[in-house]
């Protein structure tokens, strides 16, 4: 492969062809696809996994990884519910699910940071304590009755037509538009690439270790508590039991986009993109109709190893050099 | 007397020898606070009791981890276990509610399917150099929607006496299972210790590109434990289905690699490779399953056994690592500077 070709085919690149192509092939297989009804209800299914995901690149692009997204989100779920139904304003309640999720970040930055413990099993611990602390406080699933709640469940731009692009969408486009500004023009944002690059060379450039780690773990706690939010309006009820396995999800999603687990490269964009890839799919699913949750998997899994493959082959970085 | 001094600082500075201490205290506590921790009777010729349950239950999770050390010794990671898991018991239960194929013949076939999908996460991993995390990932996500497709998403059952006795038959008084925990352990170990392969394991742990210089055959060391841990988590997951004979598609083996690299973890087998230890992660695995089986006991519900997880695993590497000492150095000076 020539070297312009090569720098063409970015891994974000690639994932965008594929979406085009997925979504061309899907309308002229399925009649009414291509419609913003299907656009809208593809946002508004997407929008757990898509805050999370967002998040979780921060984190990846730093060189880490957070297994506590699902748990997180399902805590953050389970705390709003729990408020709003002992009285407190919405609002407030989820004003406070948002500052508990960004502290829980906090607190797991600081101890992969001074204790030198890794973040693998950093997160993996958090995952076990928010999911256990969230099963603890609400065994069952709690329902969200409240007039604010039920305004912004129903809230969204309309698009005519009676359809609207529900808030849990916004969200997601808030979401990621916000976090494509961090990520590109803030010192956050920057530095985050460049310890997940080269953690020694961003050290002695005088990039800020401790405050960046502690920084885009924050973020993605914020961006876990964020996802519970959305996911309390996606359902009107807080579940201890929602978003297993979402965290892997997230991570998976972010790969297909070009978000690389050795750290220091990908785009919000591009993980995005990785997360619409997702939706596509089980949306295609969803219009086929008789194959079941399986096929899902299956062929999330088969994306998931064509992308690592084209990464490989497409890679703008040259593979390690084989053995002579 | 110094000899004998020299000797215990060697002992304390083994790998499992925290693990030890922490898994004994805890029975100890057990023991002494549990109403009917430590009972044991002797019925139809077969011991009952909270310990007997204890080992039994912690047999899967012990297989898994096992072949977990194996590849975490090689600075890998398996997140595809729990999934390999239900493959193993979904192929095993449908070819046994299905065909008349002899029990050992069926247990061939699902364990040289562990074998094959471990193998593929070799290739990728040492052929295609994808990073081990992800490549696991892959069949971590899809497995289980294979498991799905191929069951239709239903439980499988059987009634097959001669398979359920895998999981419930007994020998010398024993469960069966004890004995095959045991087994896979020593011949792990002797592999790994007498001979080269847990120093090719270590060695390409600790240092890729000196191993690579040295000769090693490192994708074929590298296939070779992926493999292995396919091979047990297929045999884990027959075990959980033998139990209730029946595969469960949907819930076998799910969360089980985090629990396995927890047990590994916790036994002092450190996640960026090079150094292994069997008889910590026999530790750990224990550990786990007698915090769970004591928690429930006590009243607390599995809920309480995911919060004393975390703490377990939080604590125990934050005590393990030299910069807690360091960091309480600092504090310590800081407060007598200010004094």
């Amino acid at each position: 492969m020539s070297a312009g070709a090569r720098r063409f085919w970015t891994p974000s690149r690639t994932a965008l062809v594929v979406f085009v192509l997925l979504v061309v092939a899907a309308g002229a297989r399925y009649e009414h696809f291509l419609s913003a009804r299907v656009a809208a209800n593809l946002l508004a299914s997407a929008a757990v996994l898509g805050i999370a995901a967002i998040g979780a690149t921060f984190v990846i692009q730093s060189g880490g990884i957070d297994l506590s997204v699902g748990a997180l989100a399902a805590l953050a779920s389970v705390a709003i519910a729990g408020q709003v139904g002992a009285g407190v304003p919405p609002a407030l309640a989820i004003a406070l699910a948002l500052a508990g999720g960004t502290s829980f970040g906090l607190g797991m930055g600081w101890w992969i940071h001074h204790l030198h413990v890794p973040p693998f099993i950093v997160t993996l611990g958090g995952m076990f304590l928010a999911r256990g602390l969230a099963l603890w406080t609400a065994p069952e699933s709690i329902p969200i009755e409240h007039p604010h709640y039920r305004w912004l469940s129903s809230a969204g731009i309309p698009l005519g037509d009676g359809l609207g692009l529900p808030l849990p969408a916004l969200l997601l486009l808030g979401a990621v538009a916000l976090a494509a500004w961090v990520s590109t023009q803030t010192r956050l944002g920057r530095n985050a690439l460049a310890i997940g690059g080269d953690e020694e060379a961003a050290l002695l450039l005088g990039v800020p270790l401790r405050a960046t780690r502690l920084g885009v773990y924050a973020l993605s706690g914020l961006c876990s508590a964020l996802a519970g939010v959305a996911f309390t309006l996606y359902s009107s009820s807080g579940d201890s039991t929602a978003g297993v396995g979402l965290e892997l999800e997230a991570i998976a999603a972010a790969v297909v986009g070009g978000v690389s687990l050795s750290g220091g490269t990908g785009t919000i964009p591009g993980a995005f993109l990785g997360v619409l890839l997702f939706g596509l799919i089980q949306t295609a699913l969803d219009f086929e109709g008789t194959l079941g949750s399986g096929w899902t998997r299956v062929a999330i899994g088969l994306l998931l190893l064509l992308f690592l493959g084209l990464q490989r082959l497409l890679s703008l970085r040259p593979v390690a050099p084989a053995r002579r | 007397m110094r000899v004998e001094r020299a000797r215990l600082r060697a002992l304390a500075a083994a790998p499992a020898f925290w693990p030890g201490v922490f898994l004994a205290a805890l029975i100890v506590l057990n023991a002494l606070v549990t109403d009917g921790f430590a009972a044991l009777e002797l019925r139809d010729g077969r011991l009952w009791g909270v310990p007997i349950d204890v080992l039994h239950r912690s047999v899967p999770v012990l297989l898994v981890a096992l072949g977990m050390t194996a590849v975490i010794g090689t600075k890998g990671i398996d997140l595809s276990v729990g999934t390999v898991m239900a493959l193993g018991a979904a192929i095993a239960a449908l070819l046994l509610s299905r065909t008349a194929l002899p029990v050992p013949a069926v247990i061939a076939l699902a364990l040289s399917a562990g074998g094959a999908l471990g193998a593929w996460n070799g290739a990728l991993v040492a052929g295609l150099r994808i990073q081990p995390i992800v490549a696991t990932l892959v069949l971590l996500v899809s497995g289980r929607g294979l498991a799905q497709v191929l069951t239709g998403g239903q439980m499988v059952s059987f009634d097959r006496p001669g398979f359920h006795a895998l999981a419930a038959g007994s020998l010398l008084g024993l469960p069966l299972s004890l004995f095959l925990g045991a087994g896979v352990l020593v011949l792990l170990a002797a592999a790994m210790r007498k001979t080269a392969l847990g120093l090719y394991v270590e060695a390409i742990g600790d240092n890729e590109k000196s191993a690579h210089l040295a000769g090693l055959p490192i994708a074929g060391v590298k296939i070779a434990v992926y493999a292995l841990s396919g091979v047990l988590a297929a045999l884990a997951g027959m075990l959980v289905c033998a139990e209730i004979e029946a595969a469960d598609v949907n819930n076998c083996g799910l969360y089980w690699e985090l629990d396995a690299i927890l047990a590994v973890v916790i036994g002092g087998t450190p996640l960026a490779g090079g150094r292994t230890s069997l008889c910590g992660t026999l530790f750990g695995a224990l550990i786990i399953q007698t915090l769970t089986t004591s928690l429930l006991m006590s009243g607390l519900g599995f809920e309480a056994t995911l919060v004393v997880k975390a703490a377990a695993v939080l604590f125990v590497c934050a005590l393990r690592s030299p910069a807690l000492a360091d960091l309480l150095r600092r504090r310590g000076a800081r407060a007598g500077a200010a004094a």
